[in-house]
């Protein structure tokens, strides 16, 4: 059953706002997952170590599949209705392992000579 | 299909609301969706602090004794790594006790995150501080 009504083009509940408030919450998470991606680039090009170009490519992949999740929860949420929506929690565990490998690697990059 | 939403907020016949829930029933999508907005609002935190251990470690010039950035850049990512485990589980946590109609557990993270950036800035003051 689809929460969207395409006779009169409207959301047949009201599932809508907090939703759309949601998907940009998990937006700006990927925005935030692109700014770290591009600073280990320029911090790659600085110092030229090939390891650091690894990490900054697997950013840029947490990125999109930030934003990825974050399209697949709208649809679900909307396309379930109101009354189905299940705590995200695959998604959820998803980006607290992307962070905290963000984590790890910049503190491998703390240490010195890498 | 099980009843889900709309049972909570709307439910005021109930003498024993006070009382935990015996099962656990889904809460207003309102309230999951918000439980995460919240959490992922902890993990741009934790984000931020990571990405300002890179700068620190390789994109800013050395600002104290020798050393220094690595440190500094060190804390940064470790208090970014502990936000992101707590937000973990403090999504788990509330998402339970939302579910079970239950009170919501208390948070150290803004303790957590308040006395962490401090130790950074106090870290950062004294080895510039000792550099002079």
């Amino acid at each position: 059953m689809s929460a969207f009504d395409p006779r009169t083009r409207r959301l047949q509940d009201r599932s809508g706002l907090p939703a759309e408030r949601t998907v940009l919450s998990w937006d700006r998470t990927a925005l935030a997952m692109l700014v770290n991606g591009a600073l280990l680039l320029l911090r790659a090009n600085r110092n030229g170590s090939l390891l650091v170009w690894v990490p900054a490519g697997l950013a840029l992949l947490a990125a999109v599949a930030c934003a990825l999740l974050g399209r697949r929860r709208h649809r679900r949420t909307v396309v379930a209705g109101s009354a189905n929506v299940r705590a995200d929690t695959v998604g959820v565990t998803a980006v607290a392992g992307m962070v905290v490998a963000f984590g790890v690697v910049t503190l491998l990059l703390a240490v010195p000579e890498i | 299909m099980s009843r889900t939403t709309g049972s909570r907020s709307g439910d005021t016949s109930s003498g024993a609301a006070d009382e935990p829930a015996e099962v656990d029933i889904e809460p207003d999508y309102r309230f999951t969706l918000a439980n995460e907005r919240t959490f992922l609002a902890w993990n741009r935190t934790a984000l931020a602090l990571i990405a300002g251990g890179v700068v620190v470690t390789g994109l800013v010039p050395e600002f104290g004794p020798e050393g220094s950035r690595h440190i500094v850049g060190g804390l940064l990512a470790v208090l970014g790594i502990v936000v992101a485990v707590m937000a973990l589980r403090r999504w788990q946590r509330v998402q339970r006790a939302m579910r079970r109609d239950a009170d919501l557990p208390p948070s150290r993270l803004p303790l957590l995150l308040t006395v962490g950036l401090v130790v950074v800035t106090l870290a950062v003051a004294v080895l510039i501080v000792v550099a002079r």
